[in-house]
């Protein structure tokens, strides 16, 4: 008797203590913690529009702690980053507390970002700011600093950063390596002078584009020179210079031969620049690898 | 022993409110209200959420189908492809393996990813063993295969269809009267050779635009270029050779190679043409077919 007294006080006082705890329970759903972590897996599943929906509400950032409000902003940036918003990543990845357990991620990916973003002065002050807590992250931040100065042409820092490299680590060793590859492949790209690619293609329509590099294009440059300046060479014999077909065929020509001039002018430029982004292009992938492969 | 084993379960019964099934069914539910509501965004998300809570993959496909779904209504096709290509068919009953494969094939279709969606039909004909569900999908494997240019197999496919349907004897008859005269052999386009095409303007100007279905542009290619060769002989007839030979077959010669590589233009126009019309007209007609 008194062990089914003592059941049915139990149950009673269970219904009591669990009746609001089961009420909490439908709510827990909508915790913060719990939220964070139903967006992280969005996120993984790469439903980006749905996380930042989430992300972006305004009770979330109310409810939540310290260490809450670090992780929101790292999702927000890490979802930006997914989306290839870097600038909007960069603004949230800022404002992750140094005490955050994701501040080191954040932190490298910032300096990543605005590498890539070819915001350079603001990526001198992040790699000095940059969390280096081990080897690796050592590693990293050399291996970041160096190709911030690559990307600037700045051999000298470059030569004396990267020398510090000490190759000891898989996930950046390789990338490491590969730096002194581009930095002599930029050495190479040629520096040819506008003035005299001008010069060539007023002596030789066509000359300055195979100066500047464009093969194809000087014999494509030439042709029409050729043609037209043919037909005024021949009208001015036969008819004259006051005839109208030699002023017809001299003025295409002058279009011709001056368009030729100024186009090799510019292709210098051209050339130079796209040459540079090729290899600016192989360094910034290479500056992604590690990333991926150290937090990822 | 029997009062411990009933403190156990009352010890046991106020956890049942935790149990996540139950929050996943609550929150589908909530899902399902904002859906009806017809806020999809809102609705996909929980539907998501009911995904991630399931620890049951049927409950968790049913979500993911249903987050398709908000998807699907917001015309978000990619989407649609990219979110129920993260179910997986392990346990899955026939019929619930029919709806999600089925649904995803449809998905990849209205996303234009002809491939994916013969995958999926494909898949569903090899993992549902029921044939008299997985025939409910070949009205869709037909519009794939229209798509595909696989007409004569999207006929058959088509006949396989209506002979297992449900309807009477006389309007299956009826029916496959009407896939056969829609799928005859005249009906069905001739698309152009491309290669073919600009062979035959590279060796005569003109005919390449002609084979293709555009006569005015061929006989304006081929003036064009006759008028060019005109003017170099005009030029050494009259003794200016440089005037002749240079502007007049520069003239023809840039009317020439441009003739080429416009007719190989025009014949991909035609053939896309030829086939846009022919796959809408069918369309209809097959969307008819279609089970609800």
């Amino acid at each position: 008797m008194r062990i089914k007294l003592i059941a049915a006080v139990s149950t009673i006082v269970w219904f009591a203590m669990c009746t609001p705890a089961m009420a909490q329970q439908t709510d827990s759903t909508k915790t913060v913690s719990d939220e964070l972590q139903f967006i992280d897996y969005l996120i993984n599943n790469r439903e980006f529009d749905d996380a930042l929906v989430l992300l972006r509400q305004p009770e979330l950032l109310t409810k939540a702690n310290t260490d809450q409000t670090d992780s929101i902003h790292y999702l927000l940036g890490w979802t930006f980053y997914n989306m290839k918003q870097l600038d909007s990543s960069i603004v949230y990845f800022k404002k992750i507390s140094p005490t955050s357990p994701a501040y080191i991620k954040g932190s490298y990916y910032k300096t990543f970002e605005l590498l890539y973003s070819g915001r350079y002065a603001e990526a001198e002050v992040a790699i000095s700011n940059l969390p280096v807590q081990d080897s690796l992250q050592q590693e990293l931040r050399l291996f970041q600093q160096s190709t911030g100065y690559l990307l600037q042409k700045k051999y000298s820092l470059f030569d004396s950063a990267a020398a510090q490299f000490t190759y000891t680590n898989f996930a950046c060793a390789t990338e490491q390596k590969n730096l002194f590859t581009y930095r002599d492949e930029l050495k190479k790209v040629k520096q040819r002078s506008p003035v005299l690619a001008g010069v060539f293609s007023a002596v030789l329509p066509g000359s300055g584009k195979l100066y500047a590099g464009y093969k194809g294009q000087a014999i494509a440059t030439l042709m029409p020179c050729v043609v037209f300046g043919a037909v005024a060479v021949e009208n001015y014999i036969k008819d004259g210079p006051k005839d109208a077909k030699f002023i017809a065929a001299a003025s295409v020509f002058s279009i011709f031969y001056v368009g030729n001039i100024w186009g090799s002018v510019m292709s210098v430029k051209t050339i130079r620049t796209q040459r540079n982004n090729e290899i600016y292009n192989s360094i910034l992938l290479d500056l992604h690898i590690p990333l991926r492969r150290i937090f990822n | 022993m029997r009062y411990i084993i009933l403190f156990c379960w009352i010890c046991i019964f106020p956890f049942a409110g935790y149990s996540t099934e139950v929050v996943a069914e609550k929150v589908l539910q909530k899902a399902d209200s904002l859906f009806q509501l017809a806020d999809y965004q809102q609705a996909g998300i929980w539907y998501d959420k009911a995904a991630y809570l399931s620890v049951d993959n049927v409950q968790k496909t049913h979500a993911l189908m249903r987050k398709g779904d908000c998807y699907l209504m917001r015309s978000n096709y990619a989407a649609a492809e990219q979110c129920l290509s993260r179910i997986t068919y392990y346990g899955l009953n026939d019929s619930m393996q029919y709806a999600a494969r089925y649904k995803t094939a449809l998905s990849a279709y209205l996303n234009s990813s002809f491939e994916n969606a013969e995958s999926q039909i494909l898949q569903l004909r090899a993992f549902v063993s029921d044939t008299l569900l997985s025939v409910n999908a070949y009205p869709l494997y037909a519009l794939i295969l229209n798509e595909s240019n696989r007409w004569t197999e999207a006929k058959e496919v088509l006949l396989q269809y209506i002979s297992s349907s449900g309807s009477s004897a006389e309007q299956k008859q009826q029916m496959k009267q009407e896939v056969e005269k829609m799928y005859a052999g005249a009906s069905i386009p001739r698309l152009k050779d491309v290669e073919k095409a600009k062979k035959l303007s590279s060796i005569i100007p003109g005919t390449g635009q002609i084979y293709a279905g555009y006569w005015g542009e061929g006989i304006l290619s081929v003036t064009l270029q006759a008028v060019g060769l005109g003017i170099t002989g005009l030029g050494i007839w009259k003794q200016y050779y440089a005037s002749g030979v240079l502007i007049g077959f520069s003239f023809f010669q840039r009317f020439y190679m441009g003739g080429i590589t416009r007719t190989e233009f025009l014949a991909q126009k035609k053939n896309y043409t030829l086939k846009r019309n022919f796959n809408n007209s069918r369309k209809e007609f097959v969307l008819k077919l279609l089970p609800n």
